[in-house]
């Protein structure tokens, strides 16, 4: 009776809490499928007077969405998996293989950990002006993000934990280290490598700051570019609020879609960061 | 002898020694495995952070050459002609970083906490409050600038359909920071929720039974006198990363007000990315400053969260 009584205090709190954090994904949606007269003299009502598709052609043309899909695939898989090679190297190695000064490269790599690209942004892109034929090229999207403190960091926490015998096993077995690494190792650690996956893929996807101080050529232009640059910036000027969410919905998709099919990885990925600390 | 030191013996003495060989090869071979993700930091890490500070002692405009400046970047920034936008824009970061922090973490504590227990539909709602994590800022500036506009958003609309007025945030900075804390916090305040909620499960059941023969008996209290004390790494795990990560905030301001009215809303990384093609050396020196004050909000905030730690 108790229970019951406190649970349902505890619906009393969270249903309004689901209205508001939902509302705004399903005004999206709903306006995408108004026409942009529509959205502009009835702004009022959610639910569109009758739906129709256009705007995702219209959208999909505007902001040459494929091109920009591409674009930001090649980039977001290209630095995931690059990052998820070097860091489980790097990371097995600090975990596992002693060299000289490795515990001083280990801080080295720690104390970087918080310096974002926010703030290195100006220097690497001069460095990347300064070389001939970088900027506007998948180079400048992809080389400057592939060693990331943050995985190698993961992958070291995860193979601290994995129990040494079966290593050792193999060593008396006779098998070099990198046999050893790539044939027992990692494939014991697919949860890092799945952590590892969602958080850059998700970052890279994302990110607008990189590709908008290496990017100025359209052609090589990111979806978020495409959404904050053409969609929004196009839209101050002759507001089509209806085109505008199509495309938030379209480059939206991808994520969400991972996001529905592994919800669980995505939730314990996000818990993983948190031994950041 | 440690394996540092053979190794150290080894390199020096591998002539003499043959045996000694096989080491130094191991060595060689576990470098190895850091060995690229090392260039790559040196080269994208290490060695702009050295060229962002020289930078910052340099006048430059990108077509000329750089000329030497000494300390005049960071006066000039500071207190001297051009301190005006750069002084401004700390405080828009400082007023956000007030603002928005405490509210993604304190809503995400409460989510967590009602979430704690078992409940019906309980991943339901997780999902819920998670799902704009997935979704870019780009994305959801745009949805919330659109939703909140004065003209032809839904909510001034159904407001003003009421009666109520709605401030009008794109002539305001006030308001468009509050709308922007809002969208910030409806964004991220999932990411805190599942740590909070990691922290929480953490915690024994035997701990709270304990204290309710103790006498802890309402809500309140088990939170007050046993959730709370116990997830106080959590809190200051996410202070620090929620007050960096704000304080880089960028792409908001970008999307929803493009940094007015007048640099009302103007971050310091948005200050940086206006005039580091025209201002290298002042842009240099604001990302510096920046590059200090998070390696000072960090270090104070560890400092501190480790005396709390010995408090409880």
């Amino acid at each position: 009776m108790k229970v019951g009584q406190s649970n349902r205090k505890r619906y009393f709190v969270l249903i309004p809490l689901t209205v508001v954090f939902l509302f705004p994904l399903l005004w999206v949606v709903m306006t995408s499928l108004k026409t942009n007269e529509e959205a502009l003299t009835n702004p009022v009502s959610l639910i569109p007077a009758v739906f129709q598709w256009g705007n995702y052609p219209d959208v999909i043309a505007r902001i040459n969405f494929f091109r920009e899909l591409f674009n930001t695939l090649v980039m977001a898989l290209s630095v995931t998996f690059g990052q998820i090679i070097l860091a489980a190297l790097a990371g097995y190695a600090f975990a596992r293989l002693p060299f000289l000064g490795r515990d001083l490269l280990f801080i080295l790599v720690l104390a970087t950990l918080i310096i974002p690209f926010e703030i290195l942004f100006v220097p690497i892109y001069l460095m990347l002006a300064g070389w001939h034929d970088w900027l506007n090229t998948f180079k400048a999207l992809i080389i400057p993000s592939l060693a990331s403190p943050f995985a190698i960091f993961v992958f070291r926490q995860f193979f601290i934990t994995i129990p040494k015998e079966l290593e050792e096993a193999a060593m008396v077995d006779g098998a070099g280290q990198y046999r050893i690494f790539f044939s027992i190792a990692l494939p014991l650690a697919g949860s890092a490598i799945a952590t590892v996956f969602i958080l850059t893929f998700l970052g890279e996807w994302s990110n607008l700051l990189k590709p908008l101080v290496f990017n100025t050529s359209p052609d090589m232009y990111t979806l978020q570019q495409g959404l904050a640059i053409t969609l929004n910036r196009g839209s101050n000027l002759s507001p089509d609020i209806a085109t505008t969410m199509a495309g938030v919905v379209l480059t939206s998709f991808v994520p969400v879609v991972m996001f529905l099919v592994g919800q669980r990885y995505f939730i314990r990925s996000i818990a993983a960061s948190g031994i950041k600390g | 002898m440690t394996t540092h030191e053979r190794a150290a013996a080894s390199t020096a003495q591998r002539r003499r020694w043959r045996p000694h060989r096989r080491e130094l090869r191991r060595q060689i071979t576990s470098f190895s495995f850091v060995l690229p993700a090392l260039i790559l930091m040196a080269i994208f890490l290490f060695y702009p952070i050295g060229y962002l500070i020289w930078l910052a002692f340099e006048k430059w405009d990108l077509l000329g050459t750089p000329v030497f400046v000494g300390f005049h970047n960071f006066y000039n920034i500071i207190f001297g002609p051009f301190s005006s936008d750069f002084m401004k824009s700390v405080g828009v970061t400082v007023l956000f970083v007030i603002l928005a922090m405490p509210a993604q973490v304190g809503l995400g504590l409460f989510l967590a906490v009602i979430l704690e227990r078992e409940l019906k539909g309980k991943a339901f709602f997780r999902s819920t409050f998670f799902f704009p994590m997935v979704i870019s800022f780009v994305a959801a500036g745009i949805t919330f600038k659109w939703l909140f506009d004065n003209q032809l958003g839904m909510i001034p609309a159904a407001l003003a359909s009421a009666g109520i007025p709605f401030p009008n945030w794109h002539a305001d900075g006030t308001w468009g920071m509050i709308i922007i804390v809002i969208t910030n916090t409806w964004k991220v305040a999932g990411f805190s929720m599942i740590l909070y909620i990691a922290g929480l499960e953490g915690i024994s059941n035997d701990l709270y039974e304990a204290a309710e023969i103790d006498g802890v008996r309402s809500a309140w209290q088990r939170f007050r006198f046993i959730s709370w004390p116990l997830i106080v790494p959590t809190t200051a795990l996410l202070v620090i990363t929620n007050t960096i990560g704000s304080f880089q905030a960028f792409v908001p301001f970008f999307v929803m007000t493009t940094g007015g009215p007048g640099g009302d809303t103007t971050s310091i990384v948005y200050y940086i990315y206006n005039n580091f093609a025209s201002q290298t050396g002042l842009a240099s020196a604001a990302a510096t400053l920046f590059l200090i004050a998070v390696l000072a909000i960090t270090a104070v905030q560890l400092s501190i969260a480790r005396q709390r730690e010995q408090v409880y």
